[in-house]
């Protein structure tokens, strides 16, 4: 196996995230020990899953206006000048620095002592973001918010990507705008904006592909993967249902049975005919009219169409005097307790003066 | 009980008298010499369709079921017996019968014509017997085996018996 394969691939070379939490940790202090002091990370660094990456995580942005809340310079306003991803923390301007030694080797442009000032990032918990506030009057207010919230968002033609609105705990109606990015300059094999917008495929049906149909094994290797020669190749129900034209919800026959059914319906008398009427009342009459037993009339006038028990109607008469004694009663009871409370009340503001 | 009649209704009136739901079958199926009823399950769009069968559809060929469930059949049937009309209805599946009819329709069990009893009961008149046969041969059996002295005795008994008369 050659050098580039052990150094350079995912697959062959030392992949840190393949070993366990403990043993990961052991690598990461042999490196950091073989580093000179003056490039030791004054912070650990933190595991991929667990470093921010929205704007809500991090709440400030490069360029931001904030206030310190901590270390020798907690109180003062500085500005964010960039985000160290790898510590989920941020530099800011006039922080605390801690001084290292440099290697000649490593000396910036115009340099010219060993010793330097290397900034401390700042962790973004420890930061409040100012904003500014206009009054009526026009004149201008800066505000530390002590806690943010994120509601809404916006595209931002600026950050090419959706941003939340960050507003203020409590008083969600001020919003503090995120800072405005430092533009980024195109290099010569960018592609320009217009080029990327233009369409060039307009598609002729949305059933037919445009595309030939040995378009796939013209672009893969028939013989990569392909299925077992005795494999049967049954259709699913899905794929019967796919490749069946949809018909009528409700088949030929089905209406016809229900024309029927209507038709059935219809030809059901809904009122009684004269002669039914004859036939069945002159029966019932003498029926009737022969009936001695007062039992059974009782029976037959109570069985008979809006006839109401009236012993049932008593009762709802007396149910119906009873409520509304009953709320006769809870009116006096609200009046009377409200009456007592405004006097009960006056009495104590009376012994209190 | 009074003999006084206790109604005096038209035949309009007396139709307005019966129960709704007497009132709605009888509107939807009029009685039988306006409109007959077949007493066997027939195809659901015949004339003489019946409401209480089930009918076979003539395309489809599945059975319906009666549009008059055996409850509600039940019902309608009694509700038009109170009202003296029990005769106007269709004919019921499986020739049901109810009160006097069906109970005269039923045939008298076994049990009840001959009930069989306790033990005690079937053989009380045999034990009765067997003792009453076995005390008239009680001096026949004292005689052969206590001897003619104690048939002497007997005789004697009988002849020395005090009567009143």
């Amino acid at each position: 196996m050659s050098t580039s394969l052990k150094t350079n691939s995912k697959r062959y070379s030392r992949e840190l995230s393949r070993y366990p939490h403990y043993i990961r940790k052991m690598f990461e202090q042999m490196q950091e020990r073989s580093q000179i002091p003056a490039f030791r990370s004054e912070y650990h660094q933190v595991e991929e899953k667990e470093r921010y990456k929205s704007p809500q995580q991090w709440t400030v942005q490069p360029g931001d206006t904030v206030m310190l809340t901590r270390g020798k310079y907690s109180g003062t306003i500085t500005k964010v000048i960039a985000l160290q991803k790898e510590t989920n923390r941020v530099f800011v301007e006039n922080s605390e620095t801690k001084r290292v030694v440099v290697p000649k080797q490593y000396w910036q442009p115009g340099q010219t002592s060993h010793i330097i000032d290397y900034p401390l990032p700042q962790h973004p918990y420890d930061l409040k973001v100012v904003g500014t506030l206009v009054n009526e009057d026009g004149t201008e207010k800066k505000i530390a918010a002590d806690k943010l919230v994120f509601k809404g968002e916006y595209w931002d033609e600026d950050y090419k990507k959706m941003m939340p609105y960050r507003r203020v705990k409590y008083n969600e109606n001020i919003i503090i705008p995120w800072p405005r990015p430092e533009p980024k300059e195109d290099c010569d094999y960018s592609t320009s904006q217009e080029l990327v917008e233009e369409r060039t495929f307009f598609p002729n049906s949305i059933v037919f592909s445009d595309s030939p149909s040995d378009l796939l094994t013209s672009m893969r290797n028939p013989l990569i993967k392909r299925p077992y020669k005795w494999n049967k190749e049954y259709l699913t129900k899905s794929d019967v249902k796919r490749l069946v034209p949809p018909s009528m919800p409700l088949s030929e026959s089905k209406l016809a049975g229900r024309e029927e059914r209507k038709q059935i319906r219809d030809s059901i008398p809904t009122e009684p005919s004269t002669e039914t009427i004859d036939l069945v009342g002159d029966k019932v009459a003498a029926y009737l009219n022969n009936i001695t037993n007062p039992h059974l009339a009782k029976y037959i006038n109570s069985k008979a169409p809006g006839y109401k028990d009236p012993i049932l109607e008593i009762k709802a008469k007396q149910k119906k005097l009873y409520d509304e004694k009953v709320r006769e009663n809870r009116e006096r009871n609200k009046i009377t307790s409200y009456v007592e409370a405004k006097y009960k009340l006056k009495r104590t503001k009376n012994l209190h003066i | 009980m009074s003999t006084t009649k206790l109604f005096n209704v038209s035949s309009v009136e007396a139709f307005a008298k019966l129960p709704q739901k007497l009132q709605n079958f009888f509107t939807r199926y009029p009685p039988a010499p306006i409109k007959n009823y077949s007493d066997k399950p027939t195809q659901t769009n015949a004339a003489d369709a019946n409401p209480f069968l089930p009918n076979r559809h003539p395309i489809t060929g599945k059975t319906h079921e009666p549009i008059y469930s055996s409850r509600r059949q039940s019902d309608l049937y009694k509700l038009a017996y109170k009202f003296g009309i029990a005769d106007l209805m269709p004919p019921l599946a499986n020739n049901k019968k109810f009160y006097l009819e069906k109970q005269q329709a039923s045939p008298i069990l076994k049990g009840v014509l001959y009930p069989k009893g306790h033990k005690w009961e079937r053989t009380y008149a045999d034990r009765k017997k067997k003792i009453a046969d076995a005390l008239n041969e009680v001096d026949d059996i004292l005689i052969k085996h206590r001897g003619s002295k104690y048939k002497k005795r007997l005789e004697r008994r009988k002849v020395e018996e005090k009567t009143w008369v």
